[in-house]
């Protein structure tokens, strides 16, 4: 019974630190596109529409059914808004991950205390720490879980040759796809194993049928999911992804990034120097096994080679917590270099020990300043989101508009629409708060959630809006004074329009069907009116979407008249969401009111259906 | 061949935590409530002090988030709302910006010449050539303060873009704007 307790607190002793470390992240709220995802209970209407939630290629053309779409999907639906079902989620997953590791280390390394060392080590790293508190990271963990026990079920079937293990196995390997593309790499570390075991003759061939099952889900990611050809997440399978890698490398340790904590300049060099010191350790340790003969530890780095592999083309992507599954490679490697290092004894244990404290002094502090950055965002996320919420309560029907919101807050809390989770469409940000929002093109646009000043002004001398002051801790009314002020702003045409919402129902001048839900459809023709551009170098983006029903007879075309005059055409090719931007001629600079016409070549085609509806338009801006 | 573990022991408490888990979330509270301040503020003040959060709507746009509980950075152009003070429709006021420009500004691009606007009338530029604190004063003619508020829109002549020292566009830093009687 001793013997099992004390075996049983080995396995539990990673969990318990993984979990004491990233403490704060188990009660963050919800944080940037964790509200997107969120968003997608909205569109479940009946169960015909399950499939295209859980499988339509998003963000950026990822497909991750489980540890996106379902994760968000069925927990939302049973907890609502309350972030603690999707953080304790994610840190039973991960504890599952500490013990599949701690078991496959142990396989690896012949050694109980290895695979329990191996386990603790990758648990405290820092840059598990986006994972550990942030719910749209926990594709990364789901990721590893698929992985460790996909291995682990083939390890199991190489020692007793179970044919139920083999195809269970398999089994996970696929389901594995589901929660994030670098499953692909699976069969490239069971080889690994297989080599570092020397059975790769006698066994390859049942890596065979995994190896055509990432070919083939390759092939097929390719062809349904569209191709990034630009911006931060465009490959580059080029020189580049040589310095990608010494990036990822050195930047595996966490303690390079105490420079970004308040402590003591001599720590802070300790932390700069701790991926020299780190790497060093274990070239010392891959050496060592080497030379002993423990060919088999080779496996530690090229586990993080194979792993880190798929992202090194995102040159311009790089982020920490992609290096989380590779990092159980090296994890594995220096859990065997210590625990090989303390057998010795004398200076090897100490050299030893003194590695390990190293390690985690530098690491531990950058792990826990990461999850309590992200617990303390998502207070002030809550706070924004669900003050709105009450506000909207106070004030029924009427518009809220914040004032005084910051660029991290926009980009924690508002840049993903989380208003829409509670059915507020009238909620929007002060004139002019786009000028100090700081700028991200390639995330959003600040200008679509401001209401300028004619509109946010009309609406307050009608009595229909309130202010809010989002500086402090709790949203701070202040509609009063911000009347008086809103008073003194200029009475201009904005120079955007989102047709979804009723307070721009002025400048849709004809040719538009009420508005339903967050959209509106336009008829074959419509107008609208806009303030002029500010400058030549201005354009009008549309937001539009087009119903695949739309495409049975070909691509939909967009025409665009601009106070009379022809914008080229936009070619809609493809069902869903669709962005055009148009120039503008210089002419129209410094235009207080200019009249935009939007035409479709044809109308829905179908006729239980309103046979004069053209196209569902979103928004309308001049940026 | 050994003999595989009966997982299957493990299948039945697992599930019947997996449906406490999920019962427990049905009837887990509402989420809590969070409150907004409701209190009237009152009229506009003349004088807007940084560290009292409650005139910080009088700092329309160009001001960034308030830094050391006093102060904020501005960006090239800043846009100020004030209340005239008592009597000033008759006799005018006296403008008052308290500021300090910094020494990486002064370093970056010199000195460096503020100037504000009300209601289409220019109160003349003042130049600040030496970094530390500094007061940009101007008297506001009568004419100028005839309604219930009256909006500054103030312009650097130049400014540090946004890139150079920060991502964001940094102009000076202010800890009060304010009218008072003459």
């Amino acid at each position: 019974m001793r013997e099992r307790l004390i075996r049983l607190s080995g396995w539990i002793l990673p969990v318990v630190l993984c979990w004491a470390v990233f403490w704060p992240g188990i009660q963050t709220w919800f944080l940037r596109d964790d509200f997107a995802w969120l968003g997608l209970r909205l569109e479940l209407q009946s169960w015909a529409d399950l499939p295209r939630i859980l499988f339509e290629p998003r963000a950026q053309g990822t497909i991750r059914p489980w540890s996106e779409r379902a994760f968000f999907l069925v927990l939302s639906g049973i907890y609502g808004l309350d972030g603690l079902p999707f953080r304790v989620v994610a840190f039973l997953t991960q504890a599952l991950n500490l013990v599949l590791l701690s078991w496959v280390a142990k396989r690896l390394t012949g050694s109980t205390a290895a695979g329990i060392l191996a386990a603790a080590l990758w648990g405290i790293n820092a840059n598990l720490g986006i994972p550990m508190s942030w719910s749209s990271a926990y594709n990364q963990i789901l990721c590893s879980a698929f992985l460790l026990g996909a291995l682990s079920l083939f390890i199991r079937y190489l020692e007793t040759g179970a044919a139920t293990l083999y195809w269970t196995h398999i089994a996970v390997f696929v389901a594995g796809f589901g929660a994030l593309e670098l499953n692909v790499v699976y069969p490239a570390l069971a080889f690994v194993w297989l080599a570092a075991h020397g059975q790769l003759r006698a066994r390859w061939k049942s890596m065979l049928l995994p190896a055509l099952l990432s070919i083939a889900y390759v092939l097929l990611h390719n062809h349904f999911a569209p191709k990034v050809q630009a911006g931060l997440y465009k490959m580059h399978v080029d020189s580049s992804m040589a310095s990608t890698l010494g990036r990822y490398v050195l930047g595996s340790f966490g303690g390079e990034r105490l420079s970004d904590l308040n402590l003591a300049p001599w720590f802070i060099t300790m932390g700069k120097l701790t991926p020299v010191a780190a790497l060093g350790g274990l070239a010392v340790a891959l050496a060592a096994a080497l030379r002993t003969g423990r060919r088999r530890m080779a496996a530690g780095p090229a586990w993080f080679l194979v792993a880190i592999s798929p992202v090194l083309p995102l040159r311009d992507h790089i982020t920490d917590y992609y290096t989380m599954i590779p990092l159980m490679g090296f994890a594995m490697l220096a859990a065997w270099g210590l625990t090989a290092a303390w057998a010795l004894g004398g200076l090897f244990r100490t050299a030893g020990v003194a590695a390990a404290a190293w390690y985690a002094a530098t690491t531990i502090p950058v792990a826990r300043s990461v999850a309590e950055y992200h617990r303390d965002q998502g207070n002030l996320a809550r706070n924004l989101v669900l003050g709105v919420e009450r506000a909207a309560q106070l004030h029924p029907g009427k518009i809220i508009l914040l004032h005084g919101v910051n660029t991290d807050q926009f980009w924690s809390a508002l840049n993903d629409s989380p208003f829409r989770l509670l059915g507020l469409s009238n909620v929007f940000l002060t004139p002019g708060s786009e000028r100090t929002i700081q700028s991200f093109p390639e995330l959003g646009s600040v200008a679509e959630h401001v209401l300028e000043a004619g509109p946010a002004r009309k609406a307050l001398e009608a009595g229909a809006a309130v202010v809010y002051d989002a500086e402090g801790e709790k949203l701070r009314n202040i509609t009063k004074g911000y009347a008086q002020i809103a008073r003194q702003m200029p009475d201009e045409l904005p120079r955007h329009v989102d047709a979804g919402k009723a307070i721009y129902s002025d400048q849709l001048l004809e040719g538009w069907k009420p508005i339903t839900e967050w959209y509106r459809w336009s008829e074959r023709r419509a107008r609208l009116a806009l303030r002029g551009p500010g400058s030549p170098q201005e354009r009008l983006h549309v937001t539009a979407y087009c119903p695949a029903s739309h495409l049975t007879q070909g691509p939909v075309i967009l025409k665009l008249r601009v106070n009379g005059a022809d914008a080229p055409p936009f070619r809609i090719e493809s069902a869903g969401p669709a962005t055009a931007v148009f120039p503008l001629d210089a002419r129209l600079v410094g235009q207080a009111r200019i009249e935009i016409t939007v035409e479709v070549d044809r109308t829905v085609d179908k006729s239980n259906e309103d046979a004069s509806l053209g196209l569902v338009f979103g928004t309308f801006s001049i940026r | 061949m050994r003999r595989l573990k009966p997982y299957r022991r493990w299948l039945l408490p697992a599930l019947i935590a997996l449906a406490l888990t999920v019962e427990a979330g049905c009837r887990r509270s509402k989420r809590p409530r969070v409150e907004t301040v409701e209190e009237d503020q009152g009229p506009l003040a003349s004088v807007v002090v940084f560290s009292d959060p409650r005139t910080s709507m009088q700092l329309v746009r160009g001001f960034y988030e308030m830094e050391g509980g006093a102060w904020r950075w501005t960006m090239g152009k800043f846009t100020v709302t004030l209340r005239p003070p008592p009597g000033s429709s008759e006799k005018g006021a006296r403008l008052e910006v308290k500021l300090a420009v910094p020494e990486a500004v002064i370093a970056k691009i010199g000195p460096v010449s503020l100037s504000a606007t009300v209601g289409g009338l220019a109160l003349e530029p003042q130049t600040f050539s030496a970094p530390g604190d500094g007061v940009y004063a101007r008297d506001v003619p009568a004419s100028a303060l005839g309604g219930e508020a009256a909006t500054f829109d103030f312009a650097l002549d130049k400014y540090l873009a946004a890139g150079v020292v920060e991502q964001r566009e940094l102009g000076i830093i202010v800890s009060s704007v304010g009218l008072t009687t003459k």
